[in-house]
């Protein structure tokens, strides 16, 4: 802990925190990359000035109660020093002066809190500064394949499924389908579509968004929208159609008042019943078909061939499954959830199916928050749509690809 | 005290003094026996308690060392040895207790740091060193000691035992409540056993079955008696609303360290049953006492009325003879000493009775002789004059009938004088011989005083002595008495009074009374009597005086005796004489009766 | 070669993957009970009311009532009856908009309703229904905090029928209620956000879950919250323990003030100041903290935890024996100094050890503090009754916005309202300005913030918890449901 002259007066306390922005209190949380540490220093001595107000000479100690590495606190121990030379302020390290200001780097569950305790004659003044802590960035390695994921959208409103085409990005929500268009790298809003419904959603509400050209279908549990883009309309009425699961050609009926499948399928398998599922994977390597279904009970089975009965059950996956074609391995690749809450930060991995087993193919993928829902898109399915929860409360739409790897 | 009471108080004394030594004699023997009873329970009890307390400090002994040697504890010390948290361990010592049956369970270490206390789980973290500083070897055996609580000191019995672990002993200090040792003694029905609980900060107090209710005020000093010279014993009275009396030993329980004693252990035992019995015994000494007392009255009054009633009869007559009824007889038909002196009694009074008669007679025969004698005395003055003159008649006839004329007058003057003067000294022997009976009515004695001293004032206050009359009269109350008769004496007795002062003086008048009779006294300053002159001043013709016939006192005491009085004299030579006169008041009748006139007069010279 | 590897690798996943759960899902499901044991009695669902374990009680608040707002666990501020709202005259006048919502006997929610729930706790506030959609407030001063505050459970929206029954609008409604006993919650199917996902939520209260452990009757439960003393076993056995950071604050409180009348029985005396200061000084927070609490908290010196605002190491919480001996002197030679009946509750063993502990410390000092068992410490009303100078409170901290927190705390224990100064402060420092003038005269002693621990059933999912703690079961389900 560097301290100066400890003596009545004066204290300032810093306390420095890092980036990303979070908002407290109305004030905005500032984003520390090395050339922000300056001028949040500066801001903060600036606080200091007009609150406290200062002398033109001040003995300065620090103290670091928080997890703060030494390196960057020595970095932001110095931009305060600059700071308050600019501000005009006499370091003093000994002997009488008017101020004593003692910084402490400490921190709340949200991020670094600096405090400042400016003690001058007999009064103290405290002030007080919150800086984000930076978020941890997990690398994944995939001996085998790899599994990359792009961010597509942020939001803080829940995201139940999107699309985009390079150009445009539509987003499906509780209550409407909000459509961008890229501009310059950037989308941009251009319309809502708003979404009319008579019951209250169910809780963990999941919807599905098909595009295709202009024509857009929503698929709610219970409501059934249809519209276009141009213009920009949408209808929804109450109704039970099928929905599509997936490229494969699962169509399937969603239970109204719930949050899965009810097992009967409608489309290619029409008639057939299966048990109630959250989420299904579909592909045909050859002549063989292959389903998979992840069950309402946990369990997810695997179907060859036709929908009589499983070829295997599987225990220990995630409820969120969608299938992926690939160059790798067999072609096509379901990317499932982990068996986590849906609270919790989830992971994605590649299984692919041989003979009548399921074997991981990609290390997982950590993801910052529980999956919301994995949609198969892409063109031919090469893709898969997710949408997941950040422990910040935001809503990420991503992407996941799968790359083959040495 | 007449003989009744006497023969009563003796019988009774005699009873009494009986039963009570048979009942002391009695509860002597009972207290003896008591005792003897009382120290053979005591040890016992004591015996017993030893015996109790040491198997309870036999089983917290095994109690403690099991958990020392447990596993769990030893484990428990090696991880604490090797720098485990201590926080875990901070309900250890409650588990270990339970299981144990032990009240108090403290798990230290090395340094005295409380790391878990079974009583007290809140003090944690604090130090008890008492054993730590202690010189030599820690003892084997169980110890009393007071047991810091919450709720305070605790009087226990403890054990410590070390738990040893490589490089550093750890300590269990474990035990129970020694009162529960005293509970579970069941002392027989009269004996109480509590203990004493000395704390080394704070008052003491009782521990055991009826704590609350012995005042420890009353046992404090035979506490720290036994405390000095560890055993004691003493009788206690517990007061009103308690068990009453017991008598109490106090033995000194020894404790951890030899210079403090942590207990002491107290045996009352109820002095009850002796004290009922002694009760008992005075009571029925009492009842038998009372019997005694009530037949020894019934005995005397029978005695007594047998022996004491003549007794009384002869001092009853002998009270009479002393009265002057010489007459009285006392009848006895005992041939016993008491009829022997009933019958000399008897003799007695005949014989004082015919001396009587006989001095009566003498007296008498005096009287006149005195009376012949005076008269003669009396009549011979005038007459030897009366002889001269009529010499000297004669005389003058025969030598100077020149002379005759002159002497004849002369002498017939001195002839007629002396002859008034006989005529005088008879009228009043006349008078004295033939006193008229009074006439009795009430009469005022003050008023009667107030109009003598009225009459005499111009002759007290004027001439040349000056006597200075003063009135001291009291509450008089009426008398029976002639009003003329009395006058007289009042009179005489003022003129007597005057012719003692001729140089003056002060004449007192005092009137007061008793029950029976109103007083007259009159009291001069003058030159006194002589002690033979009181005795003869009543006596007729009797005067010490140039003039007079001597006969105003001895008329004055006719008087006062008809009216059944008294009047007597007292005086001092040259200190002045007082004459008092006692005269019954109306409606009463004379004390003494049959008084003669000639030994009515009392004088005191 | 390629597939060789895959297969050891696979294999190797797979086993990682069967061993988190046999039977494993991250969708949540329908159906099925939650059984859930609390060691706490309550005896009203009333979340407006006094109640003798109110912090239990407001567990379940949040599912049978709804507030205007919700926090969620990084404690921003969501709709929940209230779909909008807007503030004018610098955060004095507040708008909030209700949505389409129900209470569970089937009438609407509307304005009127909520303003009827909230007149009954505001104090000072004018609430007005503008029309059957839309509320306003206005208060005698700005609120900027005002969506925060009316998410805690206090201002929940309650209606109450001639006969006092009270009905909610929340994702749950009362099939059996046996007060201080048990309660069963079941589904309200036309919640408006959505059906929850058990059928029914069981709450046995009372319930030690040491008893049910040595019952063999743990399957059937889902969770039961611990005390300290229960953790250590039961992490020795391996149970899924879920612990909260320290939150809850275990703090002294005197009843009597100094000076105006308020709070305490009336006619006792309160405790002198020095006497309170050298109390506070005496405290060895560090040893309750390391052994009663084994770790499982941190001491405390202010109102709030370090962790929520940063700045708790300002205040001075070290222990000094020999400034308390000072103050105790200085204090005995003016005034006569009785003992300090200190009550705790009686039904938290917990309690009783601290309680003891600081009758302890205090011995040391020369202070004499007896504690006594007491069963409605908690209770507001019934604390102004009672005959202590000073309650041992377990205070929760019941939203992550400090000042929020701050004000509920003080409100809780007695020494504020909801509307207290608190709310009116924007920078963290004016919360902490406020938070050291309730320390100052030391009526209020922090001794230590209490982590909350639950155990959790592996069949059991979406157990919700804040950073304080707070349950929020609104997303919970359970296996075995369909």
């Amino acid at each position: 802990m560097l301290k100066t002259a400890l003596q009545q007066g004066l204290v300032f306390v810093l306390c420095l925190i890092l980036p990303p922005l979070i908002t407290v209190q109305g004030q905005a949380a500032t984003a520390p990359a090395q050339a922000s540490l300056n001028s949040l220093a500066a801001d903060f001595v600036h606080e200091m000035i007009a609150r406290a107000g200062l002398p033109h000479a001040a003995s300065v100690s620090f103290q670091n109660i928080s997890v703060l590495p030494p390196d960057l606190q020595e970095s932001v121990q110095n931009a305060i020093f600059t700071a308050l030379r600019n501000a005009g302020i006499q370091m003093e390290n000994a002997g009488p002066s008017p101020a004593r200001i003692e910084i402490t780097f400490s921190e709340d569950w949200q991020g670094y809190v600096w405090i400042a305790s400016i003690q001058q004659g007999g009064n103290r003044k405290v002030v007080m500064q919150k800086v984000a802590r930076p978020e941890h960035v997990t690398a994944t390695r995939a001996p085998m394949l790899t599994i990359r994921k792009s961010t597509v959208w942020l939001q803080a409103s829940p995201i139940l499924d999107f699309f985009q085409d390079g150009h445009t990005l539509a987003l499906l929500e509780p209550d409407q389908v909000s459509v961008y268009t890229s501009d310059s790298g950037q989308w941009r809003l251009r319309y809502v579509l708003g979404i009319t419904h008579a019951q209250p959603w169910p809780r963990d509400l999941r919807g599905r968004l098909v595009m295709n050209g202009s024509q857009v279908s929503v698929f709610l549990p219970g409501t059934r929208c249809s519209g276009s883009t141009s213009p920009p309309t949408l209808d929804c009425h109450a109704g039970d159609d099928p929905w599509p699961v997936d490229q494969g050609g699962v169509v399937g009926f969603y239970s109204p008042r719930r949050n899965f499948f009810t097992g009967l399928l409608a489309g290619p398998s029409a008639g057939a019943s299966v048990v109630p599922f959250f989420s299904a994977a579909a592909w045909q390597t050859g002549d063989t078909h292959q389903w998979l279904f992840s069950g309402t009970d946990g369990r997810t089975r695997l179907y060859q061939y036709d929908l009589s009965a499983p070829a295997a059950v599987f225990n220990g996956w995630g409820s969120n499954m969608a299938a992926v074609h690939s160059s790798c391995g067999s072609g096509w690749q379901a990317l499932v959830s982990a068996p986590t809450d849906s609270v919790r930060p989830d992971s994605v991995q590649a299984v692919e199916v041989l003979g009548r087993e399921a074997l991981p193919v990609s290390a997982p993928i950590d993801l910052a928050g529980p999956v919301q829902a994995l949609w198969a898109a892409g063109k031919n399915g090469d893709a898969v749509n997710g949408v997941l929860k950040s422990p910040t409360g935001q809503y990420e739409a991503f992407t996941l690809t799968v790359n083959c790897s040495r | 005290m007449s003989l009744k009471t006497k023969l009563l108080l003796l019988i009774t004394l005699a009873i009494a003094g009986t039963v009570g030594t048979v009942a002391f004699l009695i509860e002597e023997r009972a207290h003896e026996a008591f005792r003897k009873i009382e120290q053979e329970r005591t040890a016992t009890l004591v015996d017993q308690f030893h015996r109790e307390f040491q198997h309870e400090g036999d089983e917290i002994i095994r109690g403690v060392e099991s958990i020392a040697n447990s596993d769990s504890m030893l484990r428990s010390a090696i991880e604490l040895t090797n720098g485990a948290d201590v926080g875990p361990y901070m309900n250890a010592a409650q588990s270990y207790a339970q299981a144990r049956q032990l009240d108090f369970l403290d798990l230290i270490a090395p340094d005295g740091t409380i790391i878990s206390s079974a009583h007290w789980p809140a003090r944690f973290g604090y130090k008890e060193r008492w054993f730590l500083d202690r010189a030599g070897p820690q003892p084997r055996e169980a110890f009393l000691r007071h047991v810091d609580t919450a709720q305070g000191s605790v009087l226990a019995m403890l054990c410590l035992r070390p738990v040893k672990t490589h490089g550093a002993d750890y300590y269990l200090i474990g035990g129970r409540k020694l009162d529960s040792v005293v509970q579970s003694l069941t002392p027989p029905a009269g004996l109480r056993v509590s203990i004493y609980s000395n704390p080394e900060q704070g008052q003491g107090e009782i521990i055991g079955p009826a704590k609350d209710n012995l005042p420890l005020e009353k046992l404090m000093p035979l506490v720290q008696l036994a405390m000095q010279q560890h055993d004691a014993s003493k009788t206690i009275d517990w007061g009103p609303g308690l068990p009453q009396e017991e008598i109490v030993h106090a033995i000194a329980l020894p404790g951890y360290s030899a210079d403090r004693v942590p207990a002491v252990l107290l045996v009352g035992n109820s002095l009850q049953q002796e004290l009922t019995l002694e009760k008992r015994i005075r009571d029925i000494s009492l009842m038998i006492a009372g019997l005694g007392i009530f037949i020894a009255v019934l005995i005397s009054a029978i005695l007594t009325a047998r022996m004491s009633r003549p007794i009384r009869d002869l001092a009853d007559a002998a009270a009479e003879v002393g009265h002057g009824n010489w007459g009285v007889r006392v009848e006895s038909s005992s041939k016993d000493e008491v009829g022997q002196l009933a019958k000399a009694f008897n003799q007695m009074t005949e014989e004082l009775m015919a001396q009587r008669e006989r001095l009566v007679q003498t007296e008498r025969v005096a009287a006149w002789r005195e009376l012949a004698r005076r008269l003669a005395h009396e009549l011979k003055n005038p007459l030897f004059p009366l002889q001269i003159t009529v010499e000297n008649l004669l005389r003058a006839r025969e030598n100077t009938p020149e002379q005759f004329d002159e002497v004849f007058h002369e002498s017939t003057a001195t002839l007629l004088a002396e002859i008034a003067n006989l005529k005088n000294i008879v009228g009043r022997f006349s008078d004295f011989s033939k006193m008229p009976a009074p006439q009795f009515q009430s009469v005022d004695l003050n008023e009667m005083v107030r109009g003598v001293v009225q009459l005499f004032q111009g002759q007290l206050t004027q001439g040349a002595r000056k006597i200075d009359p003063e009135l001291q009269l009291g509450q008089a109350p009426l008398v029976k008495a002639d009003p003329v008769l009395l006058r007289r004496v009042i009179e005489n007795l003022v003129l007597n009074a005057i012719d003692a002062m001729p140089e003056g003086g002060k004449l007192t008048f005092r009137t007061s009374k008793d029950d029976k009779f109103a007083m007259f006294e009159l009291a001069d300053t003058g030159k006194g009597l002589t002690p033979e002159e009181c005795e003869r001043i009543f006596t007729p013709y009797y005067t010490s005086k140039q003039h007079g016939t001597g006969l105003g006192l001895a008329i004055a005491q006719s008087v006062v005796s008809d009216h059944q009085g008294r009047i007597s004299v007292t005086s001092r030579k040259n200190h002045g004489t007082t004459f008092h006169v006692e005269l019954p008041i109306a409606g009463t009748t004379s004390l003494i009766e049959g008084e003669k006139k000639s030994k009515a007069a009392a004088s005191a010279c | 070669m390629r597939l060789s590897r895959l297969r050891s690798i696979a294999a190797a996943s797979l086993l990682l993957a069967l061993a988190t759960a046999a039977v494993a899902s991250s969708r949540p499901r329908y159906g099925g009970t939650v059984r859930i044991l609390l060691h706490e009695r309550f005896n009203s669902l009333d979340p407006l009311g006094d109640d003798d374990h109110p912090a239990a009680r407001d567990r379940i608040a949040g599912l049978l009532f709804d507030t205007l707002t919700a926090t969620d666990t990084q404690g921003n501020v969501h709709p929940r009856l209230a779909s909008s709202w807007r503030s004018e005259s610098g955060d004095r006048i507040w708008y909030f908009n209700l949505r389409l919502a129900n209470f569970q006997d089937g009438t609407v929610v509307t304005a009127p309703d909520v303003v009827a729930s909230l007149t009954r706790k505001s104090q000072g506030w004018q609430v007005r229904a503008v029309d059957q959609q839309t509320v306003r407030i206005e208060l005698p001063v700005p609120l900027p905090h005002m969506p925060d505050l009316l998410a805690l459970s206090r201002f929940s929206i309650v209606k109450r029928t001639s006969d006092n029954t009270l009905i909610g609008s929340g994702p749950y409604k009362v099939s059996e209620w046996q007060a201080g006993e048990r309660l069963v919650l079941s589904a309200n199917d036309d919640y408006w956000g959505g059906r929850p996902y058990p059928d029914s939520i069981e709450f046995q209260l009372g319930a030690s879950l040491r008893d049910q452990l040595l019952q063999r009757q743990l399957g059937q439960y889902s969770a039961a919250d611990l005390t300290v003393d229960q953790l250590r076993s039961l992490e020795e056995t391996k149970q899924n323990i879920e612990l909260s950071r320290a939150s809850d604050l275990l703090v002294l409180v005197f009843l009597q003030p100094d000076a105006a009348p308020g709070g305490g029985k009336p006619g006792r005396t309160p405790v002198d100041p020095r006497v309170r200061e050298a109390l506070a000084e005496a405290i060895n927070r560090a040893a309750i903290n390391n052994v009663i609490l084994q770790k499982r908290g941190t001491p405390a010196s202010g109102i709030l935890p370090q962790w929520l605002t940063g700045y708790e190491f300002l205040f001075p919480g070290a222990m000094n024996l020999e400034r308390a001996k000072e103050l105790h002197a200085e204090a005995a030679g003016l005034v006569i100094i009785k003992p300090i009946a200190l009550a705790y509750d009686f039904s938290d063993p917990v309690a009783k050890l601290v309680a003891e502990r600081i009758a302890v410390d205090a011995r040391e000092a020369g202070i004499v503090v007896q504690p006594f068992g007491e069963p409605h410490v908690a209770n507001k009303s019934a604390r102004n009754g009672m005959n202590a100078d000073a309650v041992l409170l377990r205070v929760p901290v019941e939203s992550v916005q400090p000042a929020v927190a701050l004000a509920a705390a003080l409100d809780d224990m007695g020494m504020g309202d909801p509307t207290s100064a608190p709310l009116t402060a924007t920078r963290l420092e004016d919360v902490f300005e406020l938070e050291s003038r309730a320390l100052a005269d030391f009526r209020v002693i922090p001794v230590a913030h209490v982590s909350e621990a639950v155990w959790l059933n592996s069949n059991v999912h979406n157990w919700l918890e804040g950073p304080t703690g707070r349950w929020s079961l609104d997303q919970l389900w359970t296996e075995g449901g369909r």
